[in-house]
Parts: C-alpha cells; sequence; structure tokens
C-alpha cells in the first residue's frame, strides 16, 4: 500500500531524516514510535507531500507520489490528520466534515450517518463551533473529518496528545474499528504502549532515523523499547 | 426562496435605489449626497478587502492599488479613447467593468508569485505593488501624471455605487456559503490542515485575490466617475490603510462587519467636523478604543444576524 524508500529529509542544513525506509500492507495499522524530535511528525508530512524530501521515494497504491502536490495525494486515497488535530476552530463541526469531503464530488447522508456511528459524539454538536470542543472530542473531529474523503489510508499523527488515559483508549479502540472496516492506518504515536497495542508492526524511530522494526508484539517485549518507551526501568 | 419571489424582490431593490437615486439628485444637500456616495465605494472596497484579509487570513496592504488600476482603465476608455460607445451612460458602465477585469488581472499576475508568502511578508509585498502602481500613474503623462486627470464624464450615481454595493455583498455573501468559500476560510483557520484536506492552498488564495482585486477595481471605476477628477495621490498608501482599518474594525472575516467599518471609517470623520482640529485625533482615539475594548473587531467572526440568534447556535 504505502513504501518508502531511502527517504531523506533536510530542514535547511540539518538533516531531519535519514535514510528512512518503511512498508505499510494494505489493511495493516503500523505504528511508528518514538521520542520528541525524532522525526515522527516530519515522516507523515513528508508522506503527505506538506514537505519535499531531498531525496529518495515514496510509493502509495502503486503510484510514485514523491512530488505530488498534497491536494493530489489526498484524491489519491490518503488522509492525514494533522498533529494537534488542525481542525477549523472557528467553524462549526458540520462545516469541519464538509470540508473533509472537499475532494468527493457527492457527499451521500450515509457517508456522514457511517462517522456518527463511530463518533455519536460528533452528530450531537453537529451545529457547535469547533473551537469550542474538549480535547477529546476535538480528536474525534479531525479522525471524522479524514474519514469523510473515503481514504483508502489514513495517517494519524499523535491522536493520543493532550488527551486524558479514557479519552486516549477510546479513540484507539475507534481506530481499531477504522482499521477493521477496511482502512489501512500509520500511526504515529509517543505513547508508545498504545499504539503498539493495535498495530500489526512497529517502527522504531530515533533521531531521523529507523533503529528497530518487528512485530508489535515482540516489540512490546522488546527489553530496549520498554526502557526508552514503555516507562520501564 | 422561489424564483419568482426573488425576480419581485430584486425588481423591488433595483426600484426603491432608482427611487432615492431621484430623490437625493432633486432634493439633498449636495454635501450630504457627497458623503453618502462615498460611504458606498467605502463599502465595496472593504466588503472586497474583507475576502482576502478577513476570510482568506492572507494581509494585503495594497488594496488602493487594484482601486487606482480599475479607475485608471475605465477612464481611458471613457475621457481619453476616441470610442462613442464608451461615451455613453450605457458604456461607462461597461468600462467600470473592464477596470474591474483589468484589476482582477493585476490581482492575478501580483498573487501568483506573492501569495507563497505568509503574513508580514505579503504585507510588504502587496505594499510595493500599491506603491509601484501609484508611481507608475504618476510617471504616465498621456493620463495626467502629478496633475491628475481633468474632464471624466460624472456618470456614477447614487444609483450605481449602491447597486454594485449590493451585488459585492450578496456575491460575497453566497461565495462564503459555496464549497470555493469554506475552502478560503479553511486557509485562514489552518493552512497545513487545508492542503491535507485536499484544497489547493494556493490556487483558492488566488482565486480570493482576484475576486477581491476585481470588486477593488469596480470602486475605483465607479469613484473617478463619480469625481470627474483623479489623480494617483488618491491611491496612495493612505487610503489602503483605510480599507485595512474598515475590516479590520468591523471584524475580521464578517461582511457585515466590514460592511460597519466602511460605514464607521468614512462616516466618523464626517460627524466629527463640529470638533474641527481635534477631528481625527478623536477618530483616532476611537479607533484606538474599539481595538482595546473589542481587539477582534466590532463584530469579531460573525455576522450581524448572528446575535440575535440563541446562544448554543451557529
Amino acid at each position: 500500500m504505502l513504501e518508502l524508500q531511502n527517504i531523506h529529509v533536510n530542514y535547511g542544513l540539518i538533516p531531519a531524516i535519514r535514510n528512512l525506509s518503511l512498508r505499510v500492507e494494505k489493511g495493516e495499522t503500523v505504528g511508528l514510535i518514538g521520542s520528541n524530535g525524532a522525526g515522527k511528525t516530519t515522516t507523515l508530512r513528508t508522506i503527505s507531500s506538506l514537505i519535499r524530501p531531498a531525496s529518495g521515494k515514496i510509493i502509495f497504491d502503486g503510484v510514485d507520489i514523491t512530488n505530488m502536490a498534497p491536494h493530489e495525494i489526498v484524491r489519491l486515497g490518503m488522509a492525514h490528520v494533522p498533529e494537534r488535530r488542525g481542525i477549523f476552530a472557528n467553524l462549526t463541526v458540520y462545516e469541519n466534515l464538509l470540508m473533509g469531503a472537499f475532494t468527493q464530488k457527492k457527499v451521500l447522508p450515509s457517508d456522514y450517518d457511517e462517522v456518527f456511528t463511530l463518533f455519536p459524539r460528533m452528530a450531537e454538536r453537529k451545529k457547535q463551533i469547533a473551537g469550542t470542543l474538549s480535547g477529546g472530542e476535538q480528536q474525534m473531529l479531525a479522525i471524522s473529518r479524514a474519514l469523510l474523503s473515503k481514504p483508502k489510508m489514513i495517517l494519524l499523527d499523535e491522536p493520543s496528545l493532550g488527551l486524558a488515559p479514557q479519552v486516549t483508549k477510546s479513540i484507539f479502540d475507534t481506530i481499531q474499528k477504522i482499521n477493521k472496516q477496511g482502512t489501512t492506518v500509520l500511526l504515529v504515536e509517543q505513547n508508545a504502549q498504545a499504539a503498539l497495542k493495535i498495530s500489526s508492526r512497529g517502527y522504531v524511530l530515533e533521531v531521523g532515523e529507523v533503529t528497530l522494526s518487528d512485530t508489535a508484539q515482540s516489540l512490546l517485549s522488546n527489553d530496549a523499547v520498554r526502557k526508552a518507551y514503555l516507562g520501564e526501568i | 426562496m422561489t424564483k419568482w419571489t426573488f425576480w419581485v424582490g430584486t425588481f423591488v431593490a433595483v426600484a426603491a435605489l432608482w427611487g432615492i437615486n431621484y430623490s437625493l439628485e432633486e432634493y439633498a444637500n449636495p454635501y450630504i449626497v457627497r458623503v453618502i456616495i462615498n460611504c458606498g465605494i467605502a463599502l465595496i472596497l472593504g466588503l472586497s478587502l474583507n475576502l482576502v484579509n478577513g476570510c482568506a487570513g492572507q494581509f494585503s496592504l495594497g488594496h488602493a492599488g487594484f482601486m487606482g488600476i480599475g479607475a485608471y482603465t475605465s477612464i481611458l476608455l471613457t475621457t481619453l479613447s476616441n470610442i462613442d460607445f464608451f461615451q455613453s451612460p450605457m458604456g461607462i458602465g461597461w468600462a467600470v467593468v473592464a477596470g474591474g477585469g483589468a484589476a482582477a488581472l493585476a490581482g492575478y499576475l501580483v498573487g501568483l508569485p506573492s501569495l507563497r508568502l505568509r503574513g508580514d511578508y505579503l504585507a510588504i509585498v502587496t505594499l510595493g505593488f500599491g506603491e509601484i502602481i501609484r508611481i507608475f500613474f504618476l510617471n504616465m503623462e498621456f493620463i495626467g501624471g502629478a496633475r491628475g486627470m481633468p474632464g471624466i464624464p460624472r456618470e456614477s450615481n447614487f444609483f450605481w455605487v449602491y447597486l454594485w454595493a449590493a451585488v459585492t455583498f450578496i456575491f460575497m455573501y453566497r461565495l462564503i456559503r459555496s464549497s470555493t468559500g469554506r475552502a478560503i476560510l479553511s486557509i485562514r483557520e489552518n493552512e497545513i490542515a487545508a492542503e491535507a484536506m485536499g484544497i489547493d492552498v494556493a490556487r483558492y488564495k488566488v482565486v480570493a485575490f482576484v475576486i477581491s482585486s476585481f470588486f477593488a477595481g469596480i470602486a475605483g471605476g465607479l469613484f473617478a466617475h463619480y469625481q470627474g477628477f483623479i489623480d494617483p495621490s488618491t491611491f496612495n498608501f493612505n487610503r489602503s490603510v483605510e480599507v485595512v482599518i474598515m475590516v479590520v474594525m468591523g471584524g475580521m472575516g464578517s461582511f457585515t462587519g466590514a460592511a460597519l467599518g466602511a460605514l464607521l471609517v468614512t462616516l466618523l470623520p464626517e460627524l466629527l467636523r463640529v470638533f474641527a482640529e481635534y477631528r481625527m485625533v478623536i477618530f483616532s482615539a476611537s479607533l484606538v478604543a474599539v481595538m482595546l475594548w473589542r481587539p477582534m473587531g466590532i463584530m469579531g467572526h460573525k455576522e450581524i444576524w448572528h446575535f440575535f440568534k440563541k446562544k448554543g447556535e451557529a
């Protein structure tokens, strides 16, 4: 579904990502974990072309998307839920959802219903200004909005950011549901435990390089990972 | 609204404009008429700039430049060319539209490279563009240069100015509720998220800029054919700032706010004439006061009717 081949990304003179290669198969949930500044967000932004890589190749669904514009990639069926949710704070929940369906020629009521079944809260708050939602609701909105572009694959940038453990759990349950309904998921997280629990495979990113990649199960039991990311001594 | 009521409504509104126009020309004090018409031109300018500065969130400081292009293009046709058609009232109407078109074209050419910039940088580029336009007019002898251009047929009046103001308002109102409008709004809200939603951000910024320039050009053409005389200093930096004040004071992104701002910025200095030399001091102080008490502008992001709705609804 998605393949990154030897990606290098620089911010000015400073390399942010070095020689990153990564694969996500159709129907998988892949977790990309790492600490602050490891290059997780940069990786996602490079995939959806918000940042241009210095070298390397990105292939999505058989198409080389390395030099495509971000809006073209969305049309191919990739949705990006940006870091800190990136909701349109002064618009209503409904208007935010409409923006998510921007690339769709026609939006059916059933498309909204699908999203509302996943997040009933969104139906209740349809007319509310998005900026007045709670953090968890804003995250739900960001995911709902991304789903309305009918993606084959969804990139999630730290959905747990700033959320209470309870809310995080419910969001991750929903991500699992979305994946089961057939959407491929690439999940970037600092909360390694939560991410790996719902992932089939995982990559560990350290200062711009992939240092470890394995099935989620073995990463969860890997001593180095446990020490560095799962808070065990 | 059915088609039928729409056309009847339009007819009644146009007839009312005609009627007011007639009574103003017959009975009203010329000073009052002048102030009212200046308000109308300010309305078009404020409403059009609101699309770029308020809705798209791109800070443009060169609105007077586009107004100037509209004004000079239209007088080129009506006053300087020898084409008979453009001497007739009908032809002058089309000349004003042509002025709008020229301004829109200029907006496209300026917008394409400069809208890649953000915030302060864009403000500087548009400011520079406005000055280039003014200095260009200043040095073109055949359009009067610094002496200005007299003898323009004075064909625009209350009817045409307010008809265009109404067209601008309705156009903007409809636009912002369309998917193009929402795309423009989403750029202001969060550019990265807008891109991630599949919106071609660069394209929609240019679209907003071109539409805004078009109406600024129309305002310029109407202004020239009302004044009967224009010179380059009419379209200087102060004029651009005045329009920005209308938008900021009224509330960024609110069209009724921009309209209110346009009226206040035009009317206040006139109403304050009783204070003679303290007039502009009081005007400036009132701007400071508005910004202190309502930094988001008088209306904020809301339109006037939102204030009459129940709480919690949007």
